[in-house]
This record gives C-alpha cells, structure tokens and sequence, in this order.
C-alpha cells in the first residue's frame, strides 16, 4: 500500500513537472505574441499622429 | 544547454514588457511518505494548479492587450483591426487550446490508475494504440501515398500537415517544439513513409502548371503579412540588428532561447520533422549542390551540414550587414540580394548558379523600396539554376505607411506574376509556423510563354 502511494505520488509529481514546463513554454510563447501585438498598437498610434499632423 | 523553461531571450523594447510573473509554484517534494487521504488531496491540489495555470495564459493576454489598448486611447475597431493584421486571434487561440489539452492530459496522468503510463509518453506508440488510434494512423498511411503529379515540396509540405494532425489529435503537440526523442514511435514511422515517398518525388521533372500557379498567386494576393520587427530594427546598425534572430540553424531547435529560435531553415522552409531519416532525405537534396543563404546573418549551416555527413558544394550568405564573421559561419558575401550586382559578386566567390536559394525571415521583410523587392526577385530569377528551387519564409514585408506597404506587397505580387509568366516556374505556396511561405521551382527547359516577347 505505502509502495503504491508512492508510485502515485511520483507520477502525479511527473506529470506535474511535464505541465508546468509545458505552460512555461506556452506562456513564453504569448509574451512574444502579445509583444508582437504591441508593437502594432505603437505603431499604430504612430500613424494615427502622422495623420492628424499631415492634416493640420 | 539552455533551460527550457527560461522565457525567450527579448530582441526588442516591448518584448521585455511581460506578463507579471506567476505566482511561485511550490515545488516538488521528492516523494515524502503520505497517507492515501493525503494522496488524495495531493491530486485534488494539482487539479486546482493545473485548471488555474491553464486557464491563466490566455487570461493573462487578454488583460495586457487591454490594459495596452486604454493606454493608448485605441478604440475596439482599431484594436480589432490591429489584431487581425498581426493574426493574433488565431495564434492565442491555438495557444489557449494547447492549454487546454495539456490541462486535460495532466489531470488524465493525475487521476491514472495505478501502473497506466502517461498518454503523452505513449501516445500514437503502435504497443499502446486503441483501436480507434490503430484506424487514424492507417487513415494517415493512405494520406501519405504521393498523388499522381505532385511535386517534393507540394508533397512534404500536404504531409507535414497531415501528420502534425495525427499527433495533435493524440497528444498536447506543437510541432516547432517537438523533438526528435520525444516523437513516438509511430510518428517516426509515418515520417519515414513520407520520407520515403519524398525520395521518389524528388526523381519527377519538374511540371509547370499555368493553372495551379493561377491558383497560388491568388492565395498569395491579399495574404502577403507585414514584418513589424523589421521596422523597428535599423539593419545598418549590425549591434540592433544582431539582436534579431540572425543564427537559427538548419535543424536543431533551440528551446528556451525565443520562439523564433525553434524555427529552423529545415522546418520552414523544407518539412515540419527533423528526423534521421529527414537528415537524410536532406543529404540526398543537398550534396553537392551550391547553397545560397539571403540574408542569412550569422548562419552555419555548412557547419551543421558538415556534422550531419552532408556535402554540398558551396554555401554562400549574401547579406550586407553581418560584420566580423565568426570562424566557422558560412562565407559571406556582403552583397544585398536586391543589388544588381549580386550574380557578378557571387561569380567572384565560385557560385555561377544556385541549386538552393534560402531566405529564411529575411528578404523581402527587411526591404525597403519596391525596386528592391523586384530587383530581389531577378537576382533570383539570374541566379537559380534550371532544376533549383528558391525558399521564401514568411512572405512577408516591411512595416510602414499603408501607401508604403501596400507599394511593397504590389512590388511582391508584381515579381511573383512575372515569375509565373515566364513559364518555366512552379510556385507553391505553404504554411509554416503560422505564416505563410512560398517555394519556386524553376525548370530544366526554359518554355517561355507564347504572349512573352523574346528577350
């Protein structure tokens, strides 16, 4: 019984170890994402100023 | 080697504006002695872990966009319009399904009975396989068969896609991550049968389709992306461009160093899967044929080839802002590809012709002018050699004005139309790492098209 509990203890642990790498390298993958994104909203803005000066 | 878990390596300002950390995660114990009442919590607690994190990154992105958004007064039409251009809807939404599937693999490995195996070491493994596991890989056995006139490329790109289906239907899968340890061992199979397959293709003529080239520019128009990195980076400084993504390499992924670093020459450009028997498909492609890198930064891909027993003739990397070339990189010619004397420069290295042509995110995304993008294209057109065939990854171009933009994509499509009308290309059009890319097969004979004028 103490043998299987601690089998089960160190697969739960295994496969716990497997998500978090796997969510670190997912949430590494929206940060570039999401920068990716931000630099569209800058430059965004950016041309939004051009134009309102071209206008003027 | 690098720590996978380490997030990428920021290359510019905003890539170093994160998320907030994580909450700190406790850490593993190394398998105190618990109660089975404990035990119990103890998967009931991972449970609670696993549907937080999981739910959090995509949670996370949301709440940064608009917290951005406010920032900058962007109203919703133009966050809506941003977001389209930079396909990040699509892109978090695959990313919250991975999430997703690996919640459910890791609560499924948690909740396991006593002596199962994980699904995700197993999965598509031919020992463990159901019976409905069992019919989808017969299913994709018929896929991989090559269909009457389909060329290498056309072929090796409908496949990877195929099985990159297979696995992710299995398993939590990303196939710019995934390793070759880590394939099972039914996966290398289907990849060895592809593989296979791809051998015989490469002994096809190759076959110019008006029609199915009508079809690939008509993909292409409206679909061409825009590179906001190259806006920001001033390719004269070769210290901010340097610390662009300048030394991928031809098959290893580097995990833990960007996810521009798990994009290789070979998974963009050539096949989703880096195997023995892909390295070895590659060998029969490349041996003794002259490689031309555009753009290629600090490559070494001779090197990697070298390593892994391929002998091309020459690599060559014309690329106009790689200063102090490192022992071992490929020879560089600091030539643009865009400049007209770019075959005369090769010529003088021994490169007559091509066989290969490689940008691998690079030109056209780093061009300027229109001219260049068309002068890029008949550089092309003068250097590959009648059976070679150009690479293009992303197709993308460079950030700028809409009037800016819209001249390069039309400088883009022009060359490609033109390409075409000459008559003796296949162009191709595929999708790696969530971006479009385009392979142009020229043929032995030149067969020029009745309407052309002679040169």
């Amino acid at each position: 019984m103490e043998e299987q509990t601690r089998q089960k203890k160190e697969r739960i642990d295994a496969a716990l170890v497997k998500f978090r790498k796997g969510i670190a390298e997912l949430n590494a993958r929206r940060d570039t994402l999401v920068a990716r994104l931000l630099e569209g909203f800058q430059q965004k803005r950016v041309d939004d100023i051009r134009k309102e000066i071209q206008e003027l | 080697m690098s720590n996978p878990e380490h997030k990428p390596t920021p290359t510019t300002p905003l890539e170093t504006a994160s998320m907030p950390d994580q909450p700190e995660q406790p850490v593993v114990e190394a398998a105190p002695e618990l109660t089975p009442e404990q035990l119990e919590q103890y998967a009931a607690a991972s449970h609670a872990e696993v549907d937080r994190d999981s739910a959090e990154v995509v949670l996370q992105a949301e709440i940064r966009i608009a917290a951005e958004a406010e920032k900058l007064a962007l109203g919703e039409e133009e966050v809506r319009a941003v977001r389209a251009e930079a396909g990040t809807d699509a892109e978090l939404a695959s990313i919250g399904e991975e999430a997703t599937r690996l919640a459910a693999e890791t609560k499924l490995a948690i909740d396991a009975p006593e002596g199962a195996v994980s699904g995700s070491e197993t999965a598509g493994s031919s020992a463990e396989q159901s019976p409905e596991q069992a019919k989808r890989v017969e299913e994709v056995r018929e896929q991989l068969l090559r269909q009457p006139n389909e060329s290498q490329p056309v072929y090796l790109f409908r496949v990877g896609k195929e099985i990159t289906a297979f696995l992710s239907t299995s398993r939590v899968f990303d196939v710019n991550r995934v390793t070759e340890a880590s394939l099972s061992d039914t996966a290398k199979e289907l990849i060895g049968v592809a593989v296979q397959e791809a051998g015989r293709a490469a002994e096809a003529p190759i076959q110019v389709d008006a029609a199915r080239n009508e079809e690939a520019l008509k993909r292409i128009e409206g679909k061409i992306g825009v590179h906001s990195v190259a806006a920001a980076e001033d390719p004269h400084d070769t210290n901010t461009f340097d610390k662009t993504q300048r030394n991928r390499m031809l098959f290893e992924i580097q995990p833990g160093r960007g996810s521009a670093k798990r994009e290789t020459y070979w998974n963009t450009l050539v096949f989703a899967f880096n195997t023995a028997e892909t390295r070895a498909l590659a060998k029969k492609m490349l041996d003794g044929k002259s490689v031309l890198l555009l753009g290629g930064g600090r490559a070494r891909l001779g090197e990697e080839m070298r390593h892994n027993e391929i002998t091309p003739k020459d690599v060559l990397n014309a690329d106009p802002f790689v200063e102090n070339v490192e022992s071992g990189a490929d020879a560089v010619v600091p030539v643009s590809s865009a400049d007209e004397t770019l075959p005369a420069r090769l010529q003088e290295q021994g490169m007559e012709q091509a066989d290969e042509i490689w940008a691998e995110f690079s030109v056209p995304a780093y061009l300027d002018r229109p001219e260049e993008i068309i002068g890029m294209f008949q550089n092309m057109d003068t250097v590959l050699a009648a059976g070679g065939t150009a690479r293009i990854w992303p197709l993308e171009v460079k950030r700028g004005t809409p009037e800016e933009v819209d001249a390069r994509k039309e400088a883009l499509q022009a060359s490609l139309r033109e390409l075409v009308k000459m008559g003796n290309y296949e162009l191709i059009t595929y999708e790696a790492a969530g971006r479009m890319g385009i392979t142009l097969r020229k043929a032995e004979q030149q067969k020029k098209a009745p309407s052309e004028p002679s040169k």
